[in-house]
């Protein structure tokens, strides 16, 4: 390496071991790792909140300060994945299909132990990778059009065949299904409004963070309503102290899986427009395919499923401000505040950050580095005991996680939309876990599909067709169709070929479960229909997804009406805790042998159908009462009324606790996002016939 | 407690709550109205953008300039080109003075040329003024083969937009229509930096327009090392640093075409603008209004865009709507061309 690039990288290292700046880095990380753990509120709202504070400090100390917040919000991110089942933020969805099992297992604190040291290890890598190819970025990454781009895209959405599990065709349809989402909004090409039902809100696309929300956290919450339990159901006690330890053992015995994974999150996180919450599952879905056994025991608590996610959702920030240094490309949302910041203190991202500024370039990866290592050093020593969160009564932890879910959904455009897009994919994720269809290809359709389009549009309008011969597209093409292909022979021929799969139907048997993809059928119809009027160039994408997902949907529904049950292997392997037990056993039987359904097992078996039924539309019912009520009186006010009303209804607490609990939730969420994040709330009922109570937060 | 007792304290309550929303008597004087209060700023577009940043930059010396030096905060409700802050505000205010909108150009001509989803009408707000007027510029990869607007007429140039309704796409389609040039836009590209990575890596030749300011604030190492050629200007002006450009407007040739430009252009003269919700006593808004014009004048303030890179050419609230009026007094006919024009449909 060039002894200049030593020099600035040493000056780098004096910058921030300035004791001043390391109060801000830690200051940085305090309230990172304070918004990481509320579930449901990211990063993106806290360096927002930074950056005016920004202003009176110098560039290194500025940055120090947000990315000491933006590096740690995912270290303690999967607290409320691991412990409540229910990911804070779509990062550590992945998190939740180990994580959760291991902590209703009493194995908590491991799977909390090995995430925090999975977390600083694909930091620290993902500041080493960043530190040590920042000289020669630049010129590799002109190499990289927009063609390679798209073939990137396509690689990561093969990725659905290992992430549908033992339900390749559910899966493909709800990738696609994806896919369409992804496609709502205003279209690129002549700017036709694509399935935005007239609403402004939809016009420049669905956002993200209610969509995952909804269907990543919503459904767990709904189930411990559903079944009116504390997570942990047997009273045993939960590894707080020796759990960590062997969290950290299982880091180092599992070293070159981090190594892996660290490296698929930097490279990934240095993509545009490739966000945190498609890394996880790429990352997952390499490990699910490359360890030993994984097939059989992830989904059921195994350490590695943990350690590939949270290793990789770390790792990506350093692959992140790549891009974003060199280019002024932001990959992620936090990353385009980041930029502002720059803007701010006079840098310009691009080659002058890597000559006169490469000072500053590396006190960025210095703060990284560091921040990993103070984040995960806290959660070491204070977060242990966040695992016995799990032995609460969920008429406590119900209304406190369920407030801050609001919030966090809210942060997709502070619109009316965002909580009934919530709601909505909501009462879907639910649907899709009860009927075993796979979520993750779903959000990573989403995710995926606009790159996929924007991408492709630029590649044939640019190229005609002479992209598809650009050496990394074929590479990458080939790797895809490698990927897709091989799980669906392999399944083909577990079932004996095609005449195996073509026998073994019988007398159409229509069972509840089938009315999703009845469902889902009636509403690609729709969005066909309407689809098919648009202009050539804003529906041949739409149009071609959406055939997909009529095609693949309809042979869902053939086949789950058709197949006649196989004794060996019943269709979609429950998890219910006695079988998550036993996984292993059931893998070496054979029974595991068509490859896990990719969910968190719901452990609802000893409940009735309609008494489910009855009890998650209670739980939506709640839902929609908490936003009837921020409509009449206002946001702040709803809150304490609302867990009242939860707790006293649902759980008959005593007045004492809930006052405690409405009490603390209410100035808290006062003080944190009235006074300190000035959200800008929505106007009430209240408000507006009676401007005079506007004194009254949020009214 | 007696019943009469309960129902008189609520009549009072009930009373209280009726006041309106401007309980200010004439006597009470619009200085005195702003002491203790807080005032929103609420930015059009998300936090970290450079309008965000030049409402910032803004917000920070607003207070000093009004009497009674009011609490400021900066709120962002980005999306749709700030339709979505600006249909906020309009409807559910607050009509008091206290919200200010800070938007992007566009809004002012949302409702003409392309009326989906807007619920306000840009002729009620009342408009404080701008920060800065814009000048977007096409500038060109000094290896392609246009070099010049003379160039553009019979040689095709490759250039890279966002979308419809960003100038990135609709001025180079404008300019096909009714100057005679001949863009070729690719659309889809996420955002100008992206436009300016492909430009260096040859995947495109140029971008339409952006501007001028926004060159010089994320790639000015290509004016310095001319790496670009600026061929056309678009803007109210012609940009001091640019004197040799050729201006759309001017090569128009008739008074329809000049017109049409004229329209798709006002975005520009109104920049980076500040506005209150319709309904505001004028005592408060004539205060507002100095305020802000002390704002843009006070040094410290231009010091701070000066670091942030961010011009400041300012126009008064009363400049801006003799433009706005002006434009909205134009035939339908004048609209409905724009309006096909960018829609892809001959002039």
């Amino acid at each position: 390496m060039d002894t200049s690039v030593l020099h600035a990288a040493g000056e780098a290292f004096w910058l921030i071991a300035d004791p001043h700046r390391l109060i801000f880095l830690f200051g940085g990380v305090c309230m990172g790792l304070a918004l990481g753990i509320l579930p449901g509120i990211g990063g993106v709202a806290g360096t927002a909140l930074l950056l005016p504070f920004t202003y009176n400090l110098d560039s290194p100390t500025a940055m120090a300060l947000l990315l000491g917040l933006a590096a740690t919000t995912a270290t303690a991110d999967p607290i409320s994945a691991i412990v409540l089942g229910a990911p804070g933020h779509a990062a550590s969805a992945a998190t939740t299909l180990d994580g959760y099992p291991m902590t209703q297992r009493g194995e908590g604190g491991r799977a909390l132990g090995a995430s925090y040291m999975s977390a600083m290890l694909g930091g620290l890598f993902g500041a080493c990778l960043l530190g040590l190819t920042l000289p020669i970025m630049r010129p590799i990454m002109l190499h990289v059009g927009a063609p390679e781009l798209l073939a990137l895209a396509v690689f990561g959405i093969s990725m659905v065949a290992v992430l549908s599990g033992n339900t390749p065709l559910r899966g493909l349809t709800a990738a696609c299904f994806g896919m369409m989402l992804s496609m709502i909004g205003q279209d690129t090409q002549v700017g036709q409004l694509r399935w935005t039902l007239d609403s402004l809100y939809l016009m420049d696309g669905l956002p993200l963070v209610p969509l995952t929300l909804g269907v990543f956290a919503l459904p767990e919450l709904c189930d411990l309503l559903v079944g009116r339990t504390s997570i942990v159901r047997d009273i045993k006690p939960m590894d707080t102290k020796i759990g960590l330890m062997l969290g950290i053992r299982d880091c180092f015995q599992n070293w070159f899986l981090i190594l892996r994974c660290s490296w698929i999150g930097s490279a990934m996180g240095a993509v545009p427009g490739i966000g945190a919450s498609v890394i996880d599952w790429l990352s997952y879905g390499h490990a699910l395919r490359t360890e030993k056994g994984a097939q059989q025991t992830f989904g059921t608590g195994d350490v590695r499923g943990v350690i590939a996610a949270e290793s990789a959702t770390n790792s990506r920030e350093g692959g992140a401000l790549i891009p974003t240094i060199v280019f002024g490309i932001p990959s992620s949302a936090g990353m385009a505040i980041l930029l502002g910041a720059f803007l701010m203190h006079g840098l310009v991202p691009g080659p002058e950050m890597l000559t006169k500024n490469l000072n500053i370039s590396y006190a960025m990866v210095w703060s990284i580095a560091i921040a990993n290592l103070l984040g995960s050093g806290l959660c070491f020593l204070f977060s242990g005991q966040f695992a016995r969160l799990a032995m609460l009564r969920y008429t406590l932890i119900l209304p406190i996680v369920l407030s801050f879910v609001f919030l966090g959904a809210f942060e997709g455009k502070r619109e009316w939309g965002d909580l009934i897009a919530l709601l909505a994919f909501g009462v879907l994720g639910w649907a899709f876990k009860h009927c075993k269809w796979p979520r993750p290809p779903l959000v990573l359709g989403f995710i995926l599909g606009s790159v996929l389009e924007r991408y492709m549009f630029i590649s044939i309008q640019r190229y005609d067709l002479a992209w598809l011969t650009h050496p990394v597209v074929v590479i990458l093409f080939a790797m895809a169709a490698l990927s897709l292909l091989r799980p669906l022979f392999q399944d083909m021929r577990r079932r004996g070929g095609l005449n195996g799969m073509l026998s073994g139907f019988g007398r159409p048997s229509f069972k509840a479960r089938s009315l999703l993809p009845v469902f889902l059928l009636c509403l690609f119809t729709v969005m066909m229909l309407q689809a098919v009027t648009w202009d050539m160039a804003a529906k041949i994408i739409p149009v071609i997804v959406g055939s997909g997902a009529l095609l693949f949907g309809t042979l869902a529904l053939i086949n789950e009406v058709f197949k006649l049950p196989v004794a060996a292997a019943p269709a979609g392997a429950d998890l219910s805790p006695a079988e998550a037990a036993g996984a292993s056993a059931a893998g070496s039987a054979g029974a595991g042998q068509h490859g896990r359904h990719m969910d968190v097992g719901s452990r609802l078996d000893h409940l009735d159908r309609w008494t489910i039924i009855r009890r998650g539309a209670c739980f939506f019912l709640w839902m929609v009462g908490f936003m009837v009520s921020m409509s009449i009186i206002g946001w702040i006010p709803s809150v304490p009324i609302f867990i009242a009303a939860f707790m006293r209804v649902e759980g008959r607490e005593r007045w004492r606790t809930i006052a405690i609990v409405a009490g603390i939730m209410t100035l808290l969420i006062y003080g944190v996002f009235d006074q300190l994040l000035e959200i800008p709330w929505l106007p009430s009922w209240l408000g507006t016939t009676f401007p005079n109570l506007k004194f009254i937060p949020s009214v | 407690m007696k019943f009469s007792t309960i129902a008189s304290a609520a009549a009072a309550v009930f009373a209280l709550c009726l006041g309106t929303a401007h309980p200010a008597s004439a006597a009470d004087d619009a200085g005195g109205f702003f002491k203790g209060k807080v005032l929103r700023i609420v930015v059009g577009s998300p936090a970290g953008a450079g309008y965000d940043v030049n409402a910032r930059n803004f917000a920070k010396y607003f207070a000093d300039h009004i009497p009674g030096k009011p609490t400021i905060i900066v709120q962002n409700q980005g999306g749709a080109g700030s339709i979505i802050m600006a249909n906020t505000l309009y409807s559910t205010g607050s009509f008091d003075g206290l919200t200010v909108g800070a938007s992007l150009g566009g809004i002012v001509t949302a409702q003409l040329l392309n009326p989906k989803g807007v619920r306000f009408d840009a002729r009620k707000l009342i408009w404080l003024g701008t920060t800065t007027q814009e000048v977007h510029v096409t500038y060109v990869w000094h290896t392609a083969p246009v070099k010049t607007f003379q160039d553009l007429l019979h040689t095709t140039l490759i250039v890279g937009a966002q979308g419809p309704g960003a100038s990135q796409w609709d001025y180079p389609m404008i300019a096909n229509a009714l100057l005679g040039t001949k863009y070729k836009i690719i659309s889809g590209y996420e955002s100008t930096p992206a436009i300016h990575a492909a430009m260096e890596r040859g995947e495109i030749m140029g971008n339409g327009a952006s501007a001028y300011t926004t060159l010089q604030t994320i790639s000015p190492q290509w004016l310095t090392e001319k790496k670009v050629n600026i061929i056309l200007q678009w803007g109210d002006k012609t940009y001091p640093a640019l004197k040799d450009v050729p201006r759309a407007y001017d090569l128009a040739k008739t008074d329809a075409d000049r017109q049409a430009i004229k329209l798709a252009q006002i975005r520009l003269l109104f920049g980076k603008p500040f506005f209150l919700p319709p309904g505001v006593p004028a005592d408060r808004v004539a205060v507002l209004r100095k305020a802000f014009d002390d704002t843009v004048r006070d040094p410290r303030f231009i010091a701070d865009e000066k670091t942030t890179r961010l011009d400041v050419d300012p126009l008064t609230g009363e400049q801006v709507t003799k433009a706005l009026n002006e434009v909205y007094a134009y035939p339908p006919a004048v609209v409905q061309r724009v309006r096909n024009i960018l829609a892809g449909k001959s002039s």
